[in-house]
């Protein structure tokens, strides 16, 4: 699904990203930790096509990102609060994006019904703009949105940063959902490792832009992450 | 801690991710201001020669004091347009152990510091040494440069304080123009003399030196001013986010007609009406429309009949010169979302297309209103019109994509003047003088309506192949997607 190839980023002489070789398989649910200044979301930008990398690429179904926008039509991402509009209402975002997905009123509704545990209804109806929702509630409609229009994959950063706890675990759940039921190809970052191991069957340990472990998440995997960051 | 400010400040601008890639505009700039300052030194060093052959038979001093009054309203607007506001992000330092009066002090005596500042004294300290120590002695002549130098320290105090107010009273702006108009009719109508009005003014500096301290002391009273605002407008909260507000305003549900275009349209409605500063472009482009009324009615344009080409172009256009020169900086919030999103780089420019033609279009047909002024004035602004859509939104829009500042569209009243830099200002040359590229030279030779109906008809051509135009300006947009949104993101 997505081929990674002698990705590097530079900046000023410094090297934050250098993947030789990593792919990540159709229906795979792929962990990314990494300590602060890993490369986390410098890495997801480049495969969001948001920063040029230094040298090689990424190829997203036998297509480099940076060549074409066909990416665009089966990724759902969320990275940061720059993927809000956050002038417009909830609903109005949801609209929008709506209408970019092709979606009716009727598959609009259809598809916030099965959030509706989620947003815990403190999103929809509210006559709030998405600036002025708290960080939590925003990341909501981020997540919420990066899942419209049945995307084959699906891109968050830090997700469970900033929701509450009852929110983590209904996140943890639909995203396991999603993976099993949608064959969902997912990257996702995380400081939390619990979460991470829970809900990928791979993880990869980034530090300073380098891949120091590529394991299959398994009864022990937990442990090992905890050590592995303790001797740090 | 002074120091620490000022490298802060220094490191702001230096460091930016945009700065360093535009090091040649930088350095164009730089070498155009030093140009522009040394013009204004040479015009000070021979302001007395200059003065005596233009009036030969006039005392030199009186001539000069007669402009130093419309000289200070020049600056005025100038500063107005291209001063930028102090900027040294409060926020950071607010928490720390540091009083809130240094930083401000601090950020209006830094601001002091500006080109526009020498202006003044680059050209009225050469005559002041060269003609007035001699005729009038050292005490009347320091007197008089003294005058002039807090009339600069006034204006520019005066300046940020009004800039400042404005955020907060848009409506001001009107005030203010209301003003200037209502002063040059008094003028023009020899109603009042300013000239003669300045001149007295003046005189009363040279016969009493003393009198140097009013404009001086009132000067440092708006610095007063401006410290208080700054000092009561500190809190993060007024800083940066205003109140939720409750009423959510506009729905334009009829643009789904058009597709993903016309969402795209009312996404970029919603963002003008919902926020102070591009919904306030907007009300000053449709107040603008009256701008005709100044031209038409006047005799002596009617001599000048060329200047309607420009009057037309900006009457029918000042929408998407307004908005459009900073195309995407209103949306650098949410830049990487537009990038990421199922949506064509090429429908997202189609939607800005299309709304600045829709714009040029509504303002056209108000401007049918003119045609009470005569035909050819209507013929003008239809060929304006035409030459906008065409070619002037291409331009606008190319150009706007020129290293794109960051806007920070929550940013409340208090410190708000982002996203303006060289290509804004740069921009205004060819959106007026291209279509005076067709259409002077034809009128010199006579053929004034061919002339206009040139500028029209290029218009037209670069309409019908606007499809390929867009074409260029998605290729390049694609091309600089990186540079661009790496910029929005770093400020």
């Amino acid at each position: 699904m997505i081929q990674v190839n002698q990705l590097t980023k530079k900046y000023g002489g410094v090297e934050v990203v250098n993947i030789p070789d990593l792919s990540i398989v159709q229906g795979e649910s792929f962990g990314l930790v990494g300590n602060n200044g890993a490369g986390k979301t410098t890495f997801f930008r480049m495969i969001l096509d948001l920063i040029r990398p230094t040298s090689g690429n990424v190829i997203s179904k036998e297509v480099a990102v940076n060549t074409s926008e066909d990416w665009k039509f089966y990724t759902g991402s969320f990275l940061d609060e720059s993927f809000l509009i956050d002038y417009l209402t909830p609903d109005e975002y949801f609209d929008f994006l709506a209408s970019l997905h092709g979606y009716s009123q009727g598959d609009l509704s259809d598809f916030l019904s099965q959030f509706e545990d989620l947003f815990n209804d403190e999103i929809l109806g509210k006559k709030k703009y998405i600036r002025d929702l708290s960080k939590g509630n925003q990341k909501k409609v981020g997540v919420v949105a990066a899942l419209m229009g049945n995307p084959e994959v699906l891109v968050l950063d830090e997700p469970f940063a900033n929701l509450d706890p009852t929110t983590q675990i209904r996140l943890k759940n639909l995203l396991r959902e999603l993976k099993e039921k949608k064959n969902l190809t997912m990257l996702i970052s995380s400081h939390d490792l619990n979460h991470i191991t829970e809900v990928c069957e791979r993880i990869v340990i980034l530090e300073k832009g380098l891949i120091q472990k590529d394991i299959q998440t398994s009864e022990t995997t937990l442990k090992d992450l905890e050590e592995y960051f303790t001797v740090q | 801690m002074i120091q620490h400010l000022l490298s802060h400040g220094f490191k702001n601008y230096f460091r930016s991710p945009v700065w360093g890639k535009s090091l040649a505009v930088n350095i164009i700039l730089g070498l155009l201001a030093l140009y522009m300052l040394s013009m204004i030194l040479l015009i000070g060093i021979f302001l007395l020669e200059v003065v005596e052959q233009i009036a030969p038979d006039s005392d030199p001093l009186f001539v000069v004091n007669g402009i130093v009054l419309y000289y200070f309203g020049a600056e005025f607007l100038l500063r107005f347009f291209l001063q930028n506001t102090p900027v040294l992000f409060i926020q950071p330092y607010l928490h720390l152990p540091l009083k809130k009066g240094r930083i401000i002090h601090f950020m209006l005596r830094k601001s002091f510091l500006s080109a526009f500042n020498l202006i003044a004294i680059f050209l009225f300290l050469p005559f002041t040494i060269r003609y007035l120590i001699p005729e009038v002695g050292a005490t009347a002549a320091f007197g008089w440069m003294g005058t002039l130098f807090g009339l600069v320290v006034l204006n520019h105090y005066f300046g940020l304080y009004f800039k400042k107010k404005l955020n907060e009273v848009p409506n001001l702006i009107f005030i203010l123009f209301g003003t200037m108009i209502g002063l040059w009719l008094l003028d023009y109508f020899q109603l009042v003399q300013f000239s003669l009005v300045s001149a007295w003014f003046m005189d009363q500096f040279i016969n009493q030196p003393i009198l140097a301290l009013v404009p001086i002391l009132i000067g440092l009273g708006f610095y007063r001013a401006n410290y208080q605002f700054l000092r009561n407008n500190t809190y993060p909260e007024e800083i940066s986010t205003k109140k939720a507000s409750s009423k959510i305003r506009g729905d334009f549900g009829f643009l789904k007609k058009f597709g993903r275009v016309g969402e795209l349209i009312a996404v970029e409605l919603k963002l003008i009406l919902r926020h102070k500063r591009p919904r306030n472009t907007l009300v000053l482009s449709g107040l603008l429309l009256g701008y005709g009324l100044i031209f038409y009615p006047n005799e002596t344009y009617q001599e000048m009949s060329w200047i309607f080409v420009f009057v037309g172009v900006f009457i029918t256009g000042l929408f998407f010169i307004n908005h459009g020169q900073f195309l995407l900086s209103w949306q650098s919030g949410h830049f990487d979302f537009i990038l990421t999103q199922k949506l064509n780089v090429k429908e997202y420019l189609e939607s800005k297309y299309w709304m600045f033609v829709a714009s040029c279009s509504v303002a056209f047909v108000i401007s049918l209103a003119y045609a009470y002024f005569g035909w050819k004035i209507a013929l003008i602004n239809f060929c304006a019109f035409l030459f906008n859509i065409g070619i002037n939104i291409p331009i606008v829009m190319r150009l706007s994509m020129f290293n794109p500042k960051k806007i920070d569209l929550n940013r409340g009243a208090a410190f708000n003047y982002e996203g303006v830099g060289a290509a804004q200002w740069l921009m205004i040359f060819p959106v007026l003088l291209a279509p005076y590229a067709l259409y002077a030279p034809l009128l010199v030779l006579g053929y004034e309506i061919a002339g206009i109906l040139a500028v029209g008809l290029v218009g037209l051509i670069g309409f019908v192949f606007h499809k390929r135009v867009l074409h260029l300006l998605t290729q390049n947009l694609i091309n600089k997607r990186h540079k661009i949104s790496a910029g929005f993101r770093a400020q």
